[in-house]
């Protein structure tokens, strides 16, 4: 049995003896790819000469397969299938968008992402705080709608467009709200739809608020459910809630592609939070997670706000982690460990 | 799978299946109910 740095040099070594020979010239190479949460997984990528764009197959899954009982040989036919299924064609509008605004503003989309978890990601990419949550820009590529394919803007692009990151906000959000625009439903609602996914000629369209039961918590999101969470920031749902439920409102993050919402009569903050935490560590995959923590709406300042925590206390938390990491990182030191 | 374009990640959040998503908020729920939240809204 491989360890898994052992199967990543297998996979690298013999995946060219699965592909035709016509891929004799590609190169084969393993790339960390940063994922949401600063994930970091290997991809393995076998790029042509003269190749744009690449499949990236992650290794990390491949492996889970091979711990579970998968023949190598059976891993190596799915690895070249992905790697003969080329999307060259399907993304070769991307490439002009990536450097030309008036495509590119026709196809933003805002997603919302962790600020703390996402630093590194985000000292290279242009955003909005809103809170402890930072709004990111991704393009979405067209022709792609059934696997929502899209990249993340980056500051490269930005500069490449020459607009302002106000224009950029303004643009990305009067697209979003077209593009994608918001699904409010209720729990009940949301599961049947979700598990047998609706096209969208019979989808239902912005606020269905139907009486029922089941309506003490609803599920915003956007109508192809992936960044969904976004659509929290557009107003207009979080403003109907409140007009339904005749109170504030609590804003649980279920995930990067959706937010849970509950009256705020009678109920605790702090107790939500836990329960959004205690989600997050056994259900939500690291990747898709959004934070851990709950948000206040207020349907008179139309004010989104953190309800459990404040932004100063997360300041606080994040310098004391810092300081950990250095006085760690210090004390973990060639030098301090000879002086020991 | 996902891709890499010019270097950029092509992310493809639709290859996540949608049992898996339903299986997660289907989970919030229960964890919601389980502390007492959908009694407090219908006593209130």
């Amino acid at each position: 049995m491989l360890n898994y740095e052992e199967f990543k040099t297998y996979i690298v070594e013999h995946i060219k003896d699965y592909l035709p020979l016509a891929y004799e010239p590609a190169e084969v190479r393993i790339q960390k790819i940063r994922k949401n949460n600063n994930q970091q997984w290997d991809s393995l990528q076998v790029v042509m000469p003269g190749r744009h764009v690449v499949p990236s197959i992650y290794l990390k899954k491949m492996f889970e397969r091979y711990e579970n009982g998968m023949p190598v040989k059976d891993i190596f036919r799915a690895c070249a299938s992905v790697i003969m299924d080329n999307k060259e064609d399907e993304f070769f509008d991307a490439g002009n968008m990536v450097y030309n605004w008036e495509l590119a503003k026709e196809h933003l989309l805002i997603q919302v992402v962790n600020a703390q978890s996402n630093q590194e990601m985000l000292t290279q990419i242009p955003y909005v705080m809103k809170e402890d949550l930072a709004l990111t820009y991704r393009i979405m590529l067209s022709g792609n709608e059934d696997t929502g394919a899209s990249i993340l803007v980056d500051n490269i692009m930005l500069e490449a467009w020459g607009v302002s990151k106000e224009e950029l906000y303004e643009s990305a959000m009067e697209n979003s709200k077209v593009m994608a625009p918001e699904r409010v439903m209720c729990m009940e609602d949301m599961l049947k739809n979700m598990m047998k996914y609706v096209p969208d000629d019979v989808s239902p369209e912005g606020i269905e608020l139907n009486e029922s039961d089941n309506d003490f918590m609803f599920v915003i999101t956007n109508k192809q459910q992936f960044y969904g969470a976004s659509a929290v920031f557009y107003g207009n749902s979080l403003e109907e809630l409140a007009k339904k439920m005749k109170s504030d409102l609590y804003i649980l993050p279920s995930s990067i592609h959706e937010m849970l919402v509950v009256s705020a009569k009678d109920h605790d903050a702090s107790e939500l939070a836990d329960i959004v935490q205690t989600v997050n560590a056994n259900v939500v995959t690291k990747e898709e997670q959004l934070s851990d923590h709950v948000y206040h709406y207020d349907p008179v300042s139309k004010e989104i706000k953190l309800a459990d925590t404040t932004m100063e206390r997360i300041r606080e938390e994040m310098e004391v982690a810092e300081n950990h990491e250095t006085y760690q990182a210090a004390n973990d030191s060639p030098i301090n460990r000879r002086s020991r | 799978m996902n891709y890499v374009m010019d270097g950029r990640v092509v992310e493809m959040p639709r290859e996540n299946s949608a049992k898996e998503r339903a299986d997660r908020i289907k989970a919030q729920k229960e964890a919601y109910e389980r502390a007492g939240g959908k009694e407090v809204k219908k006593d209130a």
